[in-house]
């Protein structure tokens, strides 16, 4: 605290010079855009909302504005009062755009390049299609080093050894609580509606909390503030289009963008009566407008809806999906003091249904819904010293089961499992300070606080000698009666040293806290993984992570760097062997506390230039668990542990209108239980399994390609083909191993022949696919 | 031409879509343990118990028969009786036997020098009135036919776990998996159910209802799950069902009651 108190001391004579710095093409914020003063070692960054603000001496200087794919802007300002200046920058020409993994300049520098976080421009997401042609933001990051797919058909993804709920993805700030479509084989998100995509795997700042391993932070588009504006396209799986505009010119905007998919519009052309019946589709919206009401404030407000709907002729029906709302209000106190003031709502719900006869009819909801409001502050006290304050609270409701008939006839009566409902709440100060022209720091402390809220019985239990649990006595809270609080504090802080100017050091440390998690009873992303809160069995989840980069940029625009980082884990959860998870009023006791750890190595070489921009990354890593109840005690390989992963991304401008890319990955096989022998039980073959995890399934390993051309510029709009092939050697790769009897058709009908075997599953072998995009 | 490549695009994407193969991964293979099956029941019959031993898992032969362990069930009046060995690893008492209703039995069993035992209590059930049957057109997934209702009360105080086990002329159906349920969203109700399987005209249909515990219906979900893994990451994880047997042998020493009710399909 020593640092902030010098800092306060400010010195008379300064002056701020201040404002917003947007797209002059559509009047798009520019986040992170730098701002420096020539002739001398200062700059800064615009923030996620465009703002910037610069506090120097009295003086004359001259600032140079910058941001990757736009032409410069100097200014030479006059500094002898507080000035407000903003700036629209304007897109280079097509043929010198350089179409690179985010390499904002002053990113490029190695000084102000962050430990722990990655970004990928959203351009480059879209040339990079993954299966059948999708854009998808959240596979496509799992190229970068530290960032890990969970495996082909699911959009869970793994951060540094961390577990797939201990990813905070926040959409506009709000939580996506369950971010797969078609139970993993897409991502929610719309590649056309997004702005910004950022990804940290530890030293996460001390704004964000609530989870373990990693911030996934993904901004939508504001809606183009110049003129009416669209892009959209025609794709295997779905088709989207983005709609954006002014409302009122330079003042307010609007955009809308919707998805969907049209799998079930081709099931009328199978060739079986029965396939045709069913229904399998997804769609999505996104949508935003915000209002600039002068110097001071702006008004954002954005959303958020998507379902997945999967019916099995009318007998059986299966939708879920997200809902988020974000409000936000940017207020600018002085110069110096930004503030940001949100509110949020985000829904995550399934519904289960059977009809099959007028006495057997119900449906089951399932789900969470966060209401939460935020408060976040920051003060530009100099180029070399900023402070970020604020407060959060979140209200929690889980709701594990509701039970209702279809039909008055229906044996199933109403019935609603006990909801949980959790206050999380938590305040933090963060402080980013340049102590030297060598060295920055960034340091930060989060309080966060978790209590239950009544009404809600909890239960206490013993356990036999296998794990089983029975309860043994019920506290019943009453509503809204607070009880059972948990707390910590969190500190986090990164420190940079460069060496010189291709070279720095880094470091960071920080710890996190999770309250809520999900129970997932099996590998894949599915919806039915239920959410659960901490509370008197069940403890929050403390991550502690260290790490240390190296960054040394070379000649001919090459970055490299080295990243090494260990990780531990407290109070991760288990299932017991023979867990219930499903209508289960006593869910906690199905699982078993543990702890776990993960280390690595991440090295990673990027290429930018005219033509050919790519980037090399490999990580080896080792992620295990220890958890009481499971493996004889013993520790054992992490779901997500995999020793190395190696992924190779390129994409070459041949033409002005032909671009080429190309990608590959390998990663070991996951770990897996086989069984060691076998038993018969009532005339079943029942695998014996030796141990948790012991196995690996076979290495996974895939080359894509595409290209994509544009065609020629119409008056009206602008269009492009992309065709790609997805698995171009077509590799089989091992989607899963059973191991199970051999089944055999005889005069049409399945007949076991009790002949124990294991079979390989491969999901996709070669897909050619192509979309067609436009713009107007 | 769009349209026309999109469907042959669409096309080809869908055959080059999952493909199987037989693989053969290298096994370590663990210690060999005793799996012990046996099911005592209302009914009066010999009981029988069947000792095996485990086997490698690509292994095609026949399990191993234990054939020289001492096995004796006894209940809690201390009425001991000895299985004695017939043939394929089954032991069975001399003559007739049968479970009361809130007797609580025990099944040990000696082998190679250890001592293996298994307890488990008969459970109450209310009785069925009756069955019905009615006839249903096709509705997909399930096939035209006979279907079989059941109707009766059952058993007030949540905590009631049944399996049926349901005859087609006296043949087994088997080809489902087993047929279970518990009373958590139904406790205490007068049911009236369809089991979801078509019949003929002229069947002979037999439903057996037993009343097991709560151990036992979560061993056959396991069971259940594990025999017929499907191979998709929606699969349970790979555990090992949790025995009633102390001792570290494998299997499930059960004991229910059984209501036994038939229909002929006119």
């Amino acid at each position: 605290m020593t640092l902030l108190l010098q800092v306060s001391v400010a010195q008379a004579q300064k002056f701020t010079v201040s404002g917003n710095i947007t797209d002059a093409a559509n009047g798009e914020e520019l986040i992170a855009a730098t701002i420096r003063v020539q002739g001398k070692a200062m700059g800064v960054i615009s923030n996620n909302y465009g703002f910037y603000s610069l506090t120097l001496d009295k003086g004359d200087y001259t600032l140079i504005f910058r941001y990757v794919g736009y032409e410069d802007i100097a200014k030479t300002i006059t500094l002898n009062q507080n000035i407000k200046l903003d700036i629209e920058l304007k897109g280079k020409a097509k043929e010198f755009e350089e179409v690179v993994i985010k390499g904002n300049k002053l990113d490029k520098e190695v000084e102000n390049k962050k430990i722990n976080v990655v970004k990928m421009d959203i351009e480059t997401i879209k040339q990079i299609p993954v299966v059948f042609g999708e854009v998808d933001v959240l596979k496509t990051i799992t190229f970068l080093p530290g960032i890990q797919s969970a495996g082909e058909g699911n959009a869970g993804i793994n951060v540094r050894g961390g577990a797939q709920d201990q990813n905070l993805i926040l959409l506009d700030e709000a939580p996506v609580y369950n971010a797969s479509h078609m139970l993993g084989f897409f991502s929610v998100f719309n590649g056309d509606a997004i702005k910004d995509l950022e990804v940290y795997k530890g030293g996460i700042p001390a704004k964000y909390g609530g989870r373990l391993s990693s911030l996934i932070d993904i901004r939508m588009k504001d809606g183009n503030k110049k003129k009416f504006a669209g892009t959209g396209g025609i794709g295997l799986i779905s088709s989207r289009l983005t709609l954006e505009g002014p409302i009122k010119k330079d003042k307010a905007s609007f955009m809308v963008a919707g998805r969907r998919s049209y799998a079930d519009i081709f099931l009328p052309l199978a060739p079986n009566d029965e396939i045709k019946e069913n229904k399998l589709y997804f769609y999505d919206l996104n949508m935003k407008a915000n209002y600039i009401m002068g110097d001071k404030d702006k008004l954002f407000v954005s959303g958020y809806f998507g379902r997945d709907v999967f019916k099995f002729t009318e007998l059986f029906g299966l939708d879920w999906g997200n809902a988020t709302a974000t409000a936000r209000w940017n207020h600018v106190f002085s110069q110096k003091l930004f503030s940001n003031i949100t509110f949020i709502f985000s829904d995550f719900r399934y519904q289960f249904s059977f009809d099959i006869s007028d006495e057997q009819n119900l449906s089951v909801t399932q789900g969470i819904t966060d209401w939460s409001l935020k408060a976040d502050m920051a003060n530009y006290y100099s180029p070399k010293s900023k402070v970020e304050f604020g407060a959060s609270i979140i209200h929690h409701t889980f709701n594990p089961g509701l039970i209702e008939p279809l039909k008055p006839t229906s044996i199933f009566k109403k019935f609603q499992y006990s909801e949980r409902r959790a206050i999380e709440s938590a305040a933090y100060v963060d402080h980013e300070y340049k102590v030297h022209t060598r060295l920055k720091l960034r340091y930060g402390l989060r309080l966060s606080s978790f209590n239950n809220l009544g009404s809600a019985p909890e239960y206490k239990y013993t356990r036999d000698e296998k794990g089983r649990p029975t309860p043994i006595d019920t506290i019943t809270y009453k509503k809204n009666e607070w009880y059972n609080t948990y707390g910590g504090l969190e500190p986090r802080m990164a420190l940079s040293y460069s060496i010189s100017k291709e070279v720095s050091l880094k470091a960071s440390y920080d710890r996190t806290y999770q309250y809520v998690q999900q129970a997932a009873n099996s590998t894949s992303t599915l919806p039915t993984d239920q959410w659960i809160p901490a509370n008197i069995n069940i403890k929050p989840q403390v991550g502690d992570q260290v790490a240390l980069g190296y960054f040394h940029n070379f000649k001919y625009d090459i970055e490299t760097s080295v990243e090494v980082y260990y990780k531990t884990m407290q109070n991760q959860i288990d299932y017991r062997d023979g867990a219930i998870l499903f209508f289960n009023e006593q869910m906690d006791a199905e699982l078993l506390i543990g702890k776990g750890w993960s280390y690595g190595l991440e090295l990673f070489v990027k290429k930018s230039g005219k033509k050919f921009n790519g980037f090399l990354s490999y990580t080896l890593a080792k992620t295990q668990r220890k958890v009481n109840g499971i493996n004889g005690n013993k520790a054992y390989a992490a779901q997500n542990d995999r020793r190395h992963n190696i992924s190779l991304v390129g994409t070459y401008q041949l033409s002005k209108r032909v671009a080429l890319s190309g990608t590959f990955v390998l990663l070991s096989g996951q770990p897996v239980t086989f069984p060691g022998r076998r038993y018969g039980y009532d005339g079943k073959i029942v695998p014996h399994y030796d141990g948790r995890n012991n196995y690996r399934m076979p290495t996974y390993h895939r080359a894509d390609i595409g290209v994509n051309i544009d065609t020629k510029k119409k008056k009206r709009y602008e269009s492009s083909w992309n065709f790609s092939i997805y698995n171009l050697y077509a590799r089989e790769n091992a989607y899963t191993i059973t191991f199970s009897t051999r089944k055999i058709i005889v005069d049409g009908k399945q007949v076991d022949t009790k002949e124990p075997q294991a079979e390989q599953v491969a999901l996709f072998k070669i897909i050619p696919s192509v979309t067609w995009n436009f713009k107007f | 031409m769009f349209r026309k490549l999109i469907l042959i695009l669409i096309i080809t994407a869908i055959a080059a879509g999952a493909c199987r193969k037989v693989v053969f991964p290298e096994l370590q293979n663990g210690k060999t343990l005793l799996v012990i099956e046996g099911n005592i029941d209302t009914d009066n019959k010999p009981w029988l118990i069947k000792l095996t031993l485990t086997q490698d898992y690509f292994d095609n032969n026949p399990p191993p028969y234990v054939t020289d362990a001492f096995v004796t069930i006894s209940d809690d009046q201390a009425t001991v009786d000895t299985l004695f060995y017939t043939n394929e690893g089954i032991y069975s008492t001399k003559t007739g036997r049968q479970s009361v209703i809130g007797k609580t039995y025990t099944l040990t069993v000696n082998y190679d020098n250890r001592k293996y035992t298994a307890t488990e209590k008969c459970l109450a059930q209310e009785k069925v009135d009756s069955l019905t049957y009615e006839f249903k057109q096709q509705k997909f997934p399930f096939k035209e036919g006979y279907y079989i209702s059941q109707h009766g009360l059952e058993k007030p105080g949540v905590g009631d776990y049944y399996l049926w086990d349901i005859y087609q002329n006296y043949i087994l159906k088997s080809d489902y998996g087993y047929f279970l349920n518990d009373d958590a969203l139904v406790d205490g109700q007068y049911l009236h159910f369809t089991f979801p399987f078509a019949f003929e005209k002229s069947d002979t249909v037999t439903i057996n209802q037993y009343a097991i515990s709560k151990n036992y219906y979560n061993y056959l979900l396991d069971v259940e799950a594990q025999a017929s893994r499907s191979g998709s990451p929606f699969d349970t994880p790979a555990v090992n069902p949790i025995s009633n047997i102390t001792g570290n042998a494998l299997g499930y020493f059960s004991v229910r009651s059984k209501i036994s009710n038939e229909i002929v399909i006119k």
